[in-house]
């Protein structure tokens, strides 16, 4: 269990390494970061374990992979003794323009063949395995077909690509647009996930036809509803790494490691618990 | 093919770096997707894209006062969001706000590029100056690890920190790396010395500008404070 390494932190986290069992490194932080922050990364490498989380893909952008980022994320991978890297089942770009925000694709068997293809070429280019995380999406297209969880496992099927489960977005996607998490859970395929992120995000007050809506963004505790997911999840899945992600309000570190505390308290409960499954949340 | 998953993709960034996407008055959305939902979208990414150019340039940011949003809207119409980065994002502001005529006040666009600099400094490497110790120099430029920011509003306490309007003065500003700290400062130069180094922009012979000995004492005391460097 650890957490997601951010720069603002890095004091904070070096004078802590003995409190985690990780750092997720974002490679792209490595990439086009600062000099500095480079090389604060690049210290801690060795010191603690590390796994390697990118944002600048784009995997489900219908272009052709951009192999020269791919050899320079290869480059970072070997840096840091990463024992995997993952990246959002998404597009954030098309040539020429960067959104700069992850967007889910249309869940079809045609768009599912051509991020497989994608998948592929990164598997090819990297001599880690490859995951890939499940988004928080404001909308859906109307023409998907697959399910989220008949989407992932599709891929999974055809390239052995694992899944990075995060089940703020899981959480958000059933609070936001009526997602049956826990039935997307179950859809999963056994020991498919080899990743798990946790985080908590807030109601930004925008109201399209006057309901609330939830983001990402990773600036508050991890909702009780999220831990309940991440435990029901440990019910099937055997992650190897679970990461606490936090970009905002980092000054509130106390909250940081009360929610460590929390998910090694539900990681134990689980362990302890074992073979009883555990109960499905009300919320 | 007419709509192969690229150009509903394309459609789609478009509408959502678009103005009216951004600011909720787009009634129609691309692929029947619901325009509220990607008016959150638009909105959410373009937040997003304003947070990265403020952490660049906030002193930029704090005195755009109310002329922000109609700048940020001509910005978002004007330069659609090209990378990720910040310092990319932020230098598409900067270039935005150059080139934008009858901005007021005036020193704004000076105050941006200053920050940018900054920026950029703390971003990069340190330069390590070549060949301090040559004894036959020969050839000297510009440190690349300076920026030359020549502005015509002494925008110096406003970098400082203080909370003033900037007077109409000729200010020629050296930014570079502290030795000690290494962290990015400025200096206002004298206009006799910032144009010596704006000139400087490639290695140059010596002899070229200065024959006389009297230079030799000039380089050493430029070269000791990093300004120049130089090679035999």
């Amino acid at each position: 269990m650890g957490i997601a390494y951010r720069r603002a932190l890095h004091d904070w986290i070096e004078a802590r390494l003995a409190r985690f069992d990780v750092l997720e490194i974002t490679v792209d932080h490595c990439l086009s970061g600062g000099h500095a922050a480079r090389r604060a990364i690049f210290d801690l490498a060795g010191r603690i374990p590390m796994t390697a989380h990118g944002v600048g893909l784009s995997i489900g952008t219908d272009a052709p992979v951009d192999l020269a980022y791919l050899d320079r994320v290869g480059t970072v991978l070997e840096r840091l003794g990463a024992p995997a890297y993952s990246e959002h089942l998404a597009f954030t770009r098309v040539p020429g323009r960067e959104l700069g925000n992850l967007l889910p694709l249309p869940r079809t068997e045609a768009v599912a063949e051509m991020v497989i293809d994608h998948v592929r070429t990164i598997q090819s280019r990297l001599s880690v395995p490859f995951l890939l995380e499940n988004i928080a999406s404001v909308f859906g297209w109307p023409d998907s077909e697959l399910s989220d969880a008949a989407f992932m496992t599709l891929i999974h099927r055809e390239t052995g690509a694992g899944i990075l489960l995060d089940v703020e977005n899981l959480h958000l996607n059933a609070r936001n647009h009526g997602l049956d998490a826990y039935g997307f859970l179950d859809a999963l395929p056994i020991g498919i996930v080899k990743e798990v992120h946790v985080a908590g995000g807030v109601s930004l007050g925008y109201k399209p036809g006057k309901r609330r809506f939830y983001a990402d963004s990773h600036s508050h505790p991890a909702p009780a509803a999220s831990l309940d997911l991440l435990e029901y999840s440990l019910e099937r899945q055997a992650p190897r790494t679970i990461v606490l992600e936090r970009d905002y309000r980092l000054a509130a570190v106390e909250e940081i490691l009360e929610d460590v505390l929390r998910i090694r308290s539900r990681i134990e409960r689980k362990r302890k618990a074992h073979a009883e499954p555990a109960p499905r949340s009300a919320d | 093919m007419p709509n192969r998953l690229l150009d509903r993709q394309i459609r789609l960034i478009a509408h959502l770096t678009s103005p009216p996407a951004i600011f909720g008055e787009s009634a129609t959305a691309p692929e029947g997707i619901d325009a509220g939902l990607l008016h959150i979208e638009a909105r959410m990414s373009h937040e997003k894209r304003i947070g990265k150019i403020a952490t660049v340039l906030p002193r930029t940011f704090a005195r755009l006062g109310k002329r922000r949003r109609a700048v940020l809207r001509d910005f978002a119409a004007a330069c659609p969001p090209a990378s990720i980065g910040r310092i990319s994002n932020a230098r598409q502001f900067q270039e935005f706000l150059a080139g934008r005529l009858g901005l007021e006040p005036a020193w704004l666009t000076e105050l941006a590029r200053a920050e940018l600099a900054f920026a950029e400094l703390r971003e990069a490497a340190p330069h390590e100056n070549a060949d301090r110790a040559a004894t036959m120099v020969r050839m000297v430029r510009r440190s690349p690890g300076i920026v030359l920011v020549r502005c015509a509003f002494d925008i110096w306490p406003i970098l400082a920190g203080r909370s003033v309007t900037p007077v109409r003065r000729d200010t020629p500003l050296v930014i570079a790396r502290d030795h000690h700290s290494n962290d990015p400062m400025a200096a206002e130069v004298p206009l006799q010395l910032f144009e010596f180094l704006a000139a400087l922009s490639d290695w140059t012979a010596l002899d070229e500008f200065a024959p006389s000995g009297d230079a030799n004492a000039l380089v050493r005391d430029l070269v000791a404070s990093g300004l120049i460097e130089v090679r035999a």
